[in-house]
């Protein structure tokens, strides 16, 4: 396989991507903005929270692993030979860190100076795990803090709250981090063979925007990367109804104020339409109960919600959640409230003026994002794992959605059945409630 | 890139930069007022009531979709404290007009829209008119309610007020319950206009090209009344308990919290940085390294510099049990740095982290104008190459009798209580 490369250019900006297929098997995405100090790398993994059984190849055996494998793997493999990796990048002058989400793992730095040793120090480790039985359960101690300090922000606690309303068996109904049980089943073998699995370079994305040069990168990518056996991993995921687990969820909770979390379950996204979707629902929610909706104004004007009041799209390969959460004294009744504004846009249809707006700001938005070097890293990274060979699909999707799909995403992501109420109440209010 | 500053009347500066390289426009206004238990949560209401309408956009839904329709422009308030005294920040940006579909003139609409919330704002009989002020109320209320859901956040509240008693710096930022409640319409548009003629103002524009539309705006705007602003300096700093305070509080959590202050008389902007870079900033530093990848006492361990209150924090999240332990881990870190055991190798990882940091805030609007307010105030005239040259220079025992002005003033804990009753429910 030959390296091969491909430009990208936005029509509206003129910022031009370049879309790298290595022939390591990596995807190399890169946004030179030279006018910039700083330069950004986030080299990722689509194997995240959610992939816990697998078959590496049909020939393998099907691999169990505990849930918070994914996020223990990233802690881990900062761990070398030599010592910690962040040393290195501190030596310099570079900022490196992770994270772990739902459906993959990214390694990222950002830096002023020495972007080329970063960057081969970056390409190195991930590819290198390097720890042991004792190393990995030193590392429960920490990671097992982590998980607390979760358990006591009660947006966390009421996401995962709804997310098990919603969802009667799919993994994506337990927190990223695992659970303090789950984490003691890890062992050092379950995260090789994690990697193993994983972290193979078709598997793979990296991304690098701001101060940097493709010819630098391409040559580093040409000199440490080494072709990667075939990818053909098969995530097994257990059999999920397409209705949801229960329609309402409570907890208690030493809180000031009745948190609660709206979820709509609906049908997956195919692959590539999966950025689509997203932008979509988001835009859709926003006509429903954003801030320029008349439903906002009311249940503002009511008490019924205050402004913590939000929304956001849930969207990956095999599960959909719409979700709304907020603050409120009366959380079934900004429920009803919400039901009865979709039947009346769907009776009623869309305000062209809200809709005309809501364009207006998400193309706003998608300029601006472009001209900061740390968020083009993010999108970059985000067009790859939503599957979009363009880094600039956002645009295009937006310049194509009508009020007629706005509608027909109302009619299919927002049913009242496949809805879940999940709330955390004060402690306070606990006798009150078992009156 | 080029920077500017001028006075555009009695105490309100104003500077702009101009860098090419951003496709938008940024504002951020400071105003700087004296604080104090009862006007604190009127502070924080300003923040809020202010940006959400004015007589030109009378409804928060109003103002939004105005801002929505200038490509997600944005307008926005927050309260800060600096030093004793409370800082009103509000911040706006916009695309530039240049990328505006229908050849909208985005600044001009801007402007228009940030003077008229301050200077026209929806009034009814000489206060803030209803719902808007009756919503930003409640918003304050249930804020104040619910500071406890953020438990970090609260464990810091709650050891500033024991490290600052009796200080304005010791009342929480959104200030006590019952206060908020006795607002009234009337009493936030009051102090809003003592505000305006009393206050401290800073404005720091970000433009991709030079706009003296801007600058007109805020001089004529600012100069349509009288203003007699008293002097207010920045530094407050805190006294040092003669015996260190320990308070512990119980909650319903998973996890405890510890916090300890420490305060000192007079450190430099450089001894500072060089501190807090050695003891959390790198990414291998003291605190790090031997409270968390040592220990396993904890996943997360900073250092927070209150700079005009001569204090220093340091916050991690632990098990109960090992707080006495954390504590003498912590200190002996500072014992270290104080016994000078600690190799030069550090300080050059202290000063690249110093460039590094300049260089991210100079790839962004908001962080250009943080810059140029910080060293403002600390009348910081020298580039941040020249300053980490000062920090890689800086000698062994100017670093040893830094870390020996640091003196423990106070504990706070709050120590988790795990025995909940049976609390869920399908």
């Amino acid at each position: 396989m030959n390296t091969t490369c491909i430009c990208y250019t936005d029509a509206v900006t003129g910022d031009i991507c370049h879309r790298i297929l290595h022939k390591s098997g990596l995807e190399i995405r890169i946004m030179e903005m030279p006018d910039f100090s700083t330069a950004y790398a986030q080299f990722g993994t689509k194997f995240g929270s959610y992939q816990t059984v697998f078959q590496k190849t049909p020939e393998d055996s099907v691999e169990n692993v505990p849930i918070g494998t994914a996020h223990f793997l990233e802690h881990k493999l900062f761990e070398q030979k030599y010592g910690d990796v962040s040393n290195l990048f501190s030596r310099l002058g570079v900022s490196d860190n992770a994270y772990t989400n739902y459906d993959h793992t990214v390694y990222h730095f950002q830096t002023q100076s020495n972007f080329k040793e970063a960057l081969e120090i970056l390409l190195q480790f991930v590819q290198q795990p390097c720890f042991t039985e004792e190393s990995v359960e030193q590392e429960k101690s920490i990671i097992k803090q982590e998980i607390l300090e979760g358990m006591d922000d009660p947006a966390t606690v009421n996401f995962h709250q709804m997310m098990q309303g919603l969802y009667h068996s799919h993994p994506i109904r337990w927190p990223i981090l695992g659970t303090l049980e789950s984490i003691r089943d890890i062992t050092a073998d379950t995260l090789y063979q994690c990697h193993d699995a994983y972290y193979n370079l078709h598997n793979m994305v990296l991304c690098c925007t701001g101060n940097v040069y493709k010819d630098e990168i391409l040559e580093i990518a040409d000199r440490i990367l080494s072709p990667a056996p075939p990818f053909r991993m098969q995530n097994i995921l257990p059999d999920e109804p397409d209705n949801i687990a229960s329609a309402y969820r409570q907890s208690f909770a030493d809180i000031g104020k009745t948190q609660f979390s709206i979820g709509f379950k609906s049908k997956p996204a195919e692959g590539s339409q999966q950025m689509r979707e997203s932008l979509l629902s988001l835009i859709t929610a926003d006509l429903l109960i954003g801030a320029v909706s008349p439903l906002q104004k009311k249940l503002l004007s009511e008490g019924m919600i205050n402004d913590t009041f939000s929304t956001d799209c849930f969207i990956g390969d095999s599960w959909c959640t719409i979700y709304m959460d907020g603050e409120s004294d009366h959380p079934k009744q900004v429920l009803e409230e919400i039901l009865a504004e979709i039947r009346r846009m769907q009776n009623e249809g869309i305000d062209e003026v809200y809709f005309h707006a809501l364009k207006c700001a998400a193309f706003g938005d998608v300029v601006i994002s472009m001209n900061d070097p740390g968020t083009a890293c993010d999108v970059l990274m985000e067009s790859y794992m939503a599957g979009k060979s363009s880094p600039f699909a956002r645009s295009e999707i937006l310049a194509s959605i009508q009020k007629e799909d706005i509608l027909h995403c109302l009619q299919e992501r927002f049913q009242p059945e496949q809805c879940c109420l999940s709330v955390i109440i004060p402690e306070t209010e606990r006798k009150e409630f078992f009156k | 890139m080029q920077q500017t500053a001028m006075e555009l009347g009695n105490q309100i500066r104003f500077t702009e930069t101009i860098d090419h390289k951003f496709r938008s426009n940024y504002v951020c206004i400071r105003f700087r007022t004296p604080r104090n238990a009862e006007n604190a949560p009127i502070h924080a209401l300003l923040t809020d009531v202010l940006t959400e309408s004015s007589a030109d956009y009378p409804s928060r839904g109003v103002l939004a979709l105005k801002l929505d329709s200038l490509y997600a422009a944005d307008f926005s308030g927050r309260l800060c404290l600096i030093g004793d005294t409370a800082e009103l920040v509000f911040t706006a940006s916009w695309l530039d007009d240049r990328y505006a579909l229908y050849h909208e003139e985005i600044t001009r609409e801007m402007l228009e829209l940030i003077i008229g919330c301050f200077l026209r704002p929806n009034i009814q009989n000489n206060g803030f008119c209803n719902p808007e002020f009756r919503i930003c109320k409640q918003n304050l209320i249930d804020d104040i309610d619910c500071r406890k859901n953020d438990k970090r956040e609260y464990a810091l509240e709650k050891a500033a007020a024991l490290a600052f008693q009796n200080e304005p710096a010791a009342i929480p930022i959104h200030g006590e319950r019952h206060y908020a409640e006795k607002i009234t319409p009337q009493t936030a548009y009051q102090t809003w206009q003592q505000i305006l003629s009393t206050s401290s103002v800073e404005i720091y524009c970000v433009t991709p090209q030079h706009k003296p539309i801007i600058r007109d705006y805020f001089h004529q705007a600012f100069n349509s009344f009288n203003r007699f602003p008293p002097t207010m300096p920045f530094l407050a700093p805190s006294p040092c308990k003669e015996i260190s305070k320990t308070v512990e509080e119980i909650m319903q959590t998973e996890q405890s919290k510890l916090v300890l202050a420490f305060k000192f008389n007079n450190l430099n902007h450089e001894e500072l940085v060089m501190l807090e870079g050695m003891l959390s900033g790198i990414s291998d530093s003291l605190l790090f390294t031997n409270v968390r990848e040592k220990q396993q006492l904890c996943y997360y361990i900073l250092m927070h510099v209150s700079t005009f209150k001569n204090t220093v924090f340091i916050d991690c999240g632990i098990d109960y049990e090992q707080v006495s332990t954390a504590i003498s881990t912590i200190l002996t870190q500072f014992s270290t740095i104080q016994c000078g055991l600690f190799s030069d190798d550090m300080k050059e990882k202290v000063a690249l982290r110093y460039e590094r940091l300049a260089a991210e805030m100079s790839d962004s609007a908001s962080g250009i104008a943080s810059m140029a307010c910080t060293d403002f105030r600390r009348q910081e005239t020298r580039s941040p190459q020249v300053f980490s040259q000062v920090l890689r220079t800086m000698p062994r025992e100017t670093i040893m009798n830094a870390a020996k002005q640091l003196v423990l003033d106070s504990v706070y804990i709050l120590r988790a209580n795990t025995d909940s009753p049976e609390d869920y429910i399908e």
